[in-house]
C-alpha cells in the first residue's frame, strides 16, 4: 500500500493488539462527520438531504475528541458535509493530531486556500481533496463550474506549505477509465500528491441524480479497464493492493461495515457510513446492538451496488495482515510508495 | 415440519429427527413424495454448503432468505418464519448470516468459480438442493426454510476426486480418498469442518425449530410432530 510507513506501522501495531486480545469487532477508521452542511450540491451525495436544524447543527471540538477517544480507531477520517465550513475545524484537527490519531481532512478545496493558515502541517494530517475527474467531468459532477481550479490552486498551495496531500476519486457512470487515467496521471505527475484514493460511487437513494451511479457488474469492468493502464505503474494509492484486486472483481470480499463507524451530529450511524438505519448514543451500543448479520453484499439490498473503501478497505487490511503473502505485497507497496 | 438433509451422514449428525432426501436435483422428487405422502406445515432444508461469502468460516451458518438457481430463478421465504428463525438463532448468539444460497447440480470446487459466483450472486453459500426443494414445497403450497453451515469456506477448494461428487455415501468417499493420498490432507481438513459445521447444525436447529414451530399458523403445526415421515426407499443413502 502507498500509506506512510509511520501510519501502516501504527495501524499493523493496532491490528496486532486486537488480534492478540481476541477483540471480534473494533475500528479501523472513524469517519466523524462534524457538519452536514456543504457549499456544495454534488450529483452523487447522500449527505447533504438533511432539514435544515440538522445541517445547523455542528460537532464540537471537544464532541469530535471524545467520539475519537470512544471508538480507538487509528485513522480518523473527517468528512460531512465540508469540514472546512466548521469554524472550528482547525482545532478540531489539532486535538485530535495531539492524540496521535491519522486524521484524513477530506474537502472539496473550495475553502482549502483560506482556510490552510489555521492548519498546521503534521505526519498525522493529510489533506484529502474529493477530485472526480478533470476541469469538465469534476466540475460536472459537483454541479458548480470552477471548482476544479480552485482545487488545483489549494493542492498546489497545501504542498508548497508542507501539507501531506491526498486525493479522493469517485468512479461514476459518466468516468471514463480514459478521463480516470489522465486525471491520475494529472494528480501524480503536475501536481505531486502523496497519494490517491478511488471508490466506486455509492447509490444513495436520496442522491439528486440516480443516473450517475453504475452497478456492480460495471464498477468491476471500469476498474479493470481503469487499473490494466500501463501508467498505473506510476499511481501510488492508499489502498491495500488487496482491495484494488476486489475492484477489479478477482478477490471476493465480504463488507466490513463496522470497520469504519461514523459518528455525525446526531449520533453514532447504523449501520454504516452510507445507510444511515438511525443513530445511538454510544460507540458500544453501535458495535454491541446492532445485527451486523443483516447487512453486507448478498444480505441486504441496498449493499447490492456498494464496492466502496469505506465498507471493504477494513476487509482488506484484515485479510493482509492474516496472509503473510499479502502482508508482504502490502509491505513492498509502502516501502516503494506504492499500491 | 418436514426436516431433511442431503445425505445420510449429514442426517445422522445433524439429529433432531431429520430426513434424508438425496443430494442433487433428487432431493426436489424426494421431498415432494414426503409431501404427498404426508404432508407438513413447513419443510426445512438444513446441511452443509460450500461458502462463498468470503467472511464465513467452516461451521458458520447462512440463513437464506432466498434461494437462487443456475438459470437465475428466485424463490423467496415466507417473511414472518424467515423473521422468526432469526431472531431465534440471534437470541442464542449463533453465529450466521442472513443471505441467499445458489443452487447448482454439482459441487463448486474451484475458489476462481466461487468468486465469479459471488461476484454474480451475492449469495452466502452454494449447495445443490436448496432450490429445488424449495420449488417442490412451493407447489405444494408449503412454506420452507433452509439453514446450511459452511464446510468448505469460499478461500478454500474442494479436493479434485469430489467435483464429480453426486450424493455417494461415505464409504465411496472414502474409496476415492484412499486412492489418492496426495489429497489426504485436504480430506482431513474437510473432515474437521464436517465435524465443525454438523456441531453448528445441531446446536442451531431446536432454537430455529421451536421459533417457527410458534410462528406457524396454529391450525397447520399443531398435531405435526418433527419427522413422523416415512423414508421412501429411493432416495435413502
Amino acid at each position: 500500500m502507498g500509506i506512510p510507513l509511520r501510519q501502516a506501522i501504527a495501524v499493523s501495531a493496532y491490528l496486532l493488539k486486537q488480534k492478540i486480545t481476541g477483540a471480534r469487532r473494533y475500528p479501523l477508521v472513524l469517519m466523524l462527520e462534524p457538519l452536514y452542511r456543504c457549499n456544495l450540491a454534488c450529483a452523487g451525495c447522500g449527505k447533504i438531504q438533511h432539514p435544515e436544524p440538522v445541517l445547523n447543527t455542528y460537532l464540537s471540538p471537544e464532541e469530535c475528541w471524545a467520539a475519537a477517544e470512544e471508538c480507538g480507531a487509528p485513522v480518523v477520517s473527517i468528512a460531512g458535509g465540508e469540514p472546512l465550513v466548521h469554524p472550528q475545524i482547525d482545532r478540531i484537527v489539532d486535538g485530535l493530531v495531539q492524540r496521535r490519531k491519522f486524521v484524513y481532512l477530506c474537502t472539496n478545496a473550495i475553502l482549502l486556500e483560506r482556510g490552510l493558515p489555521k492548519l498546521k502541517p503534521s505526519p498525522y494530517l493529510t489533506i484529502s481533496v474529493h477530485m472526480d475527474g478533470l476541469r469538465d467531468l469534476h466540475d460536472a459532477m459537483v454541479d458548480r463550474a470552477g471548482v476544479f481550479d480552485k482545487a488545483v490552486a489549494g493542492i498546489r498551495e497545501a504542498k508548497r506549505l508542507g501539507f501531506r496531500v491526498s486525493t479522493n476519486t469517485t468512479i461514476f457512470a459518466d468516468s471514463k477509465p480514459e478521463q480516470i487515467r489522465d486525471l491520475f496521471n494529472f494528480l501524480i505527475d503536475d501536481l505531486h500528491v502523496d497519494g490517491m484514493m478511488v471508490s466506486p460511487g455509492y447509490d444513495y437513494p436520496k442522491a439528486p441524480n440516480q443516473r450517475v451511479f453504475l452497478k456492480r457488474p460495471q464498477m468491476i469492468e471500469t476498474f479493470r479497464s481503469i487499473l490494466s493502464f500501463p501508467d498505473r505503474r506510476r499511481w501510488r494509492f492508499f489502498h491495500t493492493p488487496l482491495f484494488l484486486d476486489f475492484l477489479q472483481g478477482k478477490q471476493a470480499m465480504q463488507c466490513t461495515a463496522w470497520g469504519n463507524p461514523t459518528r455525525g451530529v446526531l449520533g453514532w450511524q447504523r449501520p454504516c457510513y452510507l445507510m444511515a438505519e438511525g443513530y445511538v448514543p454510544t460507540f458500544r451500543q453501535l458495535i454491541d446492538e446492532t445485527e451486523w448479520d443483516r447487512y453486507g453484499y448478498g444480505r441486504d439490498a441496498r449493499c447490492a451496488n456498494c464496492m466502496a473503501h469505506c465498507g471493504y478497505e477494513a476487509t482488506a487490511v484484515k485479510a493482509t495482515m492474516a496472509s503473510p503473502l499479502e502482508g508482504v505485497r502490502a509491505g513492498l507497496g509502502t516501502l516503494a510508495g506504492k499500491a | 415440519m418436514l426436516l431433511v438433509a442431503p445425505t445420510a451422514h449429514e442426517a445422522a449428525a445433524i439429529g433432531n429427527g431429520a430426513l434424508v432426501c438425496g443430494a442433487g436435483p433428487r432431493a426436489a422428487a424426494a421431498v415432494s413424495a414426503m409431501l404427498s405422502d404426508g404432508g407438513a406445515g413447513l419443510v426445512l432444508v438444513a446441511g452443509v454448503c460450500g461458502g462463498l461469502d468470503p467472511s464465513l468460516a467452516p461451521g458458520d451458518l447462512v440463513l437464506a432468505r432466498r434461494a437462487v438457481s443456475v438459470s437465475g430463478g428466485e424463490m423467496f421465504t415466507q417473511g414472518a418464519l424467515f423473521e422468526a428463525a432469526r431472531r431465534a438463532m440471534r437470541s442464542s448468539g449463533l453465529g450466521f448470516v442472513s443471505s441467499s444460497l445458489f443452487t447448482t447440480g454439482r459441487p463448486v470446487a474451484d475458489r476462481a468459480e466461487k468468486t465469479a459466483l459471488w461476484n454474480a450472486h451475492g449469495a452466502g453459500g452454494v449447495d445443490m438442493e436448496t432450490y429445488g426443494v424449495a420449488q417442490t414445497a412451493d407447489a405444494h403450497g408449503v412454506p420452507w426454510l433452509a439453514l446450511r453451515a459452511v464446510l468448505d469456506p469460499a478461500h478454500a477448494g474442494l479436493p479434485a476426486s469430489l467435483r464429480g461428487w453426486q450424493g455417494e455415501g461415505d464409504a465411496a468417499v472414502l474409496r476415492r480418498a484412499v486412492r489418492r493420498p496426495l489429497e489426504w490432507p485436504s480430506y482431513a481438513r474437510l473432515a474437521l469442518a464436517m465435524r465443525r459445521a454438523t456441531r453448528s447444525l445441531r446446536t442451531a436447529l431446536p432454537a430455529v425449530i421451536a421459533s417457527v414451530e410458534d410462528a406457524l399458523d396454529p391450525e397447520v403445526a399443531s398435531g405435526t410432530p418433527i419427522a413422523v415421515l416415512p423414508i421412501p426407499r429411493s432416495v435413502a443413502t
